[in-house]
């Protein structure tokens, strides 16, 4: 019997994949971009440094990550390249981003290079997907987070965000490719930006693309809005605000809270400023008939948080009537004006509509025949909000003036 | 030597391992190709219409209290009888072997890059031939021992998957590619269950024959559900348009599950379990295997004979290169005439044993 035992750990040490960490480098975002090579991809890998900034460990003074760029054939087989300047073996399976240069999104080409990266072992499809408005290189050199040292928990951190703010959407490697393979509904990713870009000064707190909020300090980087795929291919932006928006129409959204302005209907140099959460799911109906009927309806509760105006809208109940009016005409307005754009201009729903339609088909013959794609351009779509007020924070009126 | 028999629990864990984890090799991947969002359909029907021949079969063991081997000895005659029982072994070591490999590339492309697979299938192949070489009685103590923790890690998988974003109007349309459709790769592939008519060359190794009848049918109806279910979370998790892209979406299922933010990456813990309950499963391959061979051809000592038939399935595992044409040899020779197998051989023996009374009352 001992022999045998002794026989068994000869046998079952499994030697071949040992990984030494020590050994490791952990690749945590990889930048995609153009390359003047036909068939070729400009590859950024950020290595994380483990070591870096740790007491006593003799890394104090190690950056924390090493980023390098070099053009390749495919992204994954560009590891045994990078291996000519990086000590260590390129490791994958932390990867927490992909980043991919617009230009380059908008091509056919990085679609290819994409979805055949999901082949690898390493390459998780809880990858997150973002897109930079410059070279994807460029973002990743120039982003440099101020209340972070590593690379991958501003990422991850930066990724979640989307969970409470609803500014940008939830955007990883498998809603990608289940958008692509479903082939009906836009896939929205992360859109970021390192760049200034001409200032939008008028935009309130969420109309804004990457680059357009008039920020001084802290981190170059802006993430906000997202950009549209339609069939893998990058085709256009959404603004913060409405990935906002679109998030909400989604029957699933999770955007927990947000915080938004309106204009004051009493005295309009003022905007009202309120908490908006949803309370319900967001109620879809469709009606696959000629043409396609789609009804929204939206419940929203509204929590006031500051009314600058000084007007009494919180024991004023004929005032608190207008302003849900108001608030409830407006975001209609908004909505309606987001659903049109993305019938015309993109031709493609990215709220995940044809979900909802699937219900009505037996069989996907049935589903494919009715050509929703097609479908969704013309379709009629009314969106009904159900405004309600939930608070008004922990104060009945504004301080008075007692001067 | 009673005490070291087995009994219904032991049969049932057999059952539960040996069926109970064909979700997460490729066997979705063939269910789900043909079928698409209907997939879940598929376990259930199936089930529904091997349950009439399984009936059968384990009524006629009931009766004449006989192993499957010797019943189909007794029923069919000498030459016929061992005939039939040399293809159901060659069938049960070609199967075996294909899906040995098929774990072994598994193994070999998800998580051991590096290893040869060679290095992978005789490992595999040496641990369980050393449990089947424990005999019945260990094999089936072991697959009791083991069932609790595999079912719990799964359970907790199911639990942590509930936590990703899912969807259930990914069940829909709900007939994916038309009811036909279903029905047909219901029968094609009801040999999924097969494992509940090939344990029952294990029935001389049981404490009470009359009890086999007990485990293949509730083993069957658990097992149904179970994989059913899990095809229904494959489903709304991942889409069946992207399903039918990607392979063992059981492997991705434990990649894609998170324990908040910081406990992520953990498929290693799912991994131990699943070997676990592979080992157990490919030991009771091989032990069936072998007491099919000896008992066709009435031979004492079913050790021996555990070592070259563990070498022929390494031999034969070795021959498909990847993963892809081991399924699909699998799927096609295997799968399909298994499913034949399952509805013909109980109706066959049903009714030459109905002859047989008749010529014994007359």
């Amino acid at each position: 019997m001992k022999k045998l035992i002794m026989l068994l750990l000869i046998l079952l040490t499994g030697c071949y994949d040992k990984h030494e960490i020590e050994e490791q480098a952990f690749v945590v975002v990889i930048g995609l971009d153009d390359s003047e090579r036909e068939d070729g991809v400009t590859v950024t890998y950020q290595i994380a440094n483990p070591q870096a900034e740790i007491a006593n460990s003799g890394g104090e003074k190690e950056e924390p990550s090493d980023i390098i760029t070099f053009t390749a054939p495919d992204f994954l087989t560009a590891r045994d390249l990078a291996n000519a300047s990086v000590s260590r073996k390129i490791n994958f399976s932390h990867t927490k981003v992909i980043v991919i240069g617009e230009e380059f999104a908008r091509k056919e080409k990085a679609l290819k290079f994409l979805s055949s990266g999901v082949r690898d072992r390493e390459i998780r499809r809880d990858i997150v997907l973002m897109v930079s408005k410059e070279k994807a290189s460029e973002f990743i050199n120039k982003n440099d987070p101020t209340l972070e040292t590593r690379p991958h928990k501003f990422y991850d951190l930066m990724a979640g965000r989307w969970e409470d703010t609803g500014l940008v959407p939830l955007s990883n490697l498998q809603k990608f490719l289940q958008r692509l393979e479903s082939g009906t509904d836009a896939f929205l990713a992360i859109y970021a930006s390192t760049e200034k870009n001409e200032s939008n000064e008028k935009g309130n707190e969420d109309d804004y693309l990457p680059g357009q909020i008039n920020q001084q300090g802290g981190n170059v980087t802006q993430i906000i809005g997202s950009a549209l795929f339609k069939n893998g291919i990058m085709i256009g932006t959404l603004s913060g605000e409405e990935t906002r928006l679109a998030l909400n129409l989604r029957s699933k959204s999770i955007a927990k809270y947000m915080r938004v302005t309106f204009p004051d209907p009493l005295d309009n140099k003022y905007r009202v400023a309120a908490r908006l959460l949803k309370h319900g799911k967001t109620e879809i109906e469709v009606t696959t008939t000629e043409p396609l009927r789609i009804n929204v309806n939206l419940p929203l509760d509204f929590e006031i948080l500051s009314i600058p105006s000084g007007i009494n809208y919180v024991t004023n109940l004929a005032n608190q009537e207008l302003l849900r009016k108001e608030i409830e005409e407006k975001l209609t307005g908004k909505f309606e004006k987001l659903v049109k754009r993305t019938q015309e201009e993109y031709k493609t729903n990215p709220f995940n509509w044809s979900h909802i339609a699937r219900r009505q088909f037996l069989t996907m013959m049935e589903y494919e025949g009715y050509n929703w794609t097609d479908k969704y351009p013309d379709a009629e779509v009314t969106i009904q909000l159900d405004v309600r007020f939930s608070g008004f924070g922990k104060q009945l009126t504004p301080p008075k003036d007692t001067n | 030597m009673e005490q070291y028999k087995l009994s219904t629990r032991e049969m049932i864990a057999l059952i539960m391992l040996t069926i109970g984890t064909k979700f997460t090799d490729v066997t979705p991947d063939l269910v789900f190709s043909n079928t698409y969002m209907a997939a879940w359909m598929v376990p259930l029907i199936s089930a529904v219409m091997i349950f009439l021949p399984l009936y059968l079969l384990v009524k006629l063991i009931d009766k004449y209290q006989l192993s499957l081997v010797a019943l189909i000895n007794k029923l069919t005659g000498k030459y016929v009888g061992v005939f039939i029982n040399v293809l159901l072994c060659l069938f049960s070591l070609v199967s075996t072997a294909l899906l040995l490999n098929n774990y072994a590339v598994i193994l070999v492309s998800l998580y051991f890059p590096q290893t040869p697979k060679i290095v992978m299938l005789v490992t595999l192949a040496i641990v369980c031939f050393l449990m089947a070489f424990g005999g019945a009685y260990m094999i089936g103590r072991t697959a009791w021992i083991v069932l609790p923790y595999v079912k719990i890690a799964l359970l907790a998988l199911l639990i942590l998957a509930l936590a990703e974003e899912f969807d259930f109007s990914y069940l829909f349309p709900l007939f994916g590619k038309g009811m036909d459709v279903v029905i047909k790769e219901s029968f094609l592939n009801a040999s999924i269950f097969l494992e509940c008519l090939f344990l029952a060359s294990l029935v001389p190794f049981m404490k009470k024959t009359e009890k086999y009848s007990k485990v293949a049918l509730i083993g069957l109806g658990i097992v149904a559900v179970e994989m059913s279910l899990f095809f229904v979370f494959y489903i709304i998790l991942f889409d069946a348009y992207s399903l039918v892209n990607m392979i063992l979406p059981f492997q991705h299922l434990t990649r894609a599950v998170e324990l908040g933010r910081f406990i992520t990456n953990f498929e290693g813990y799912f991994l131990a379990f699943w070997l676990v309950a592979s080992i157990v499963k490919y030991a009771t391959y091989l032990f069936v295997t072998t007491v099919i061979f000896t008992e066709t051809f009435q031979l004492k000592s079913t050790k021996l004979y555990l070592i070259p038939i563990t070498l022929l399935i390494v031999i034969l595992g070795m021959l498909p290169e990847n993963l892809i044409k081991s399924a699909f040899i699998y799927r096609d020779t295997i799968l399909h005439t298994g499913s034949i197998i399952f509805f013909i051989l109980p109706l066959l023996l049903w009714i030459l044993s109905f002859r047989k009374k008749v010529s014994v009352s007359s």
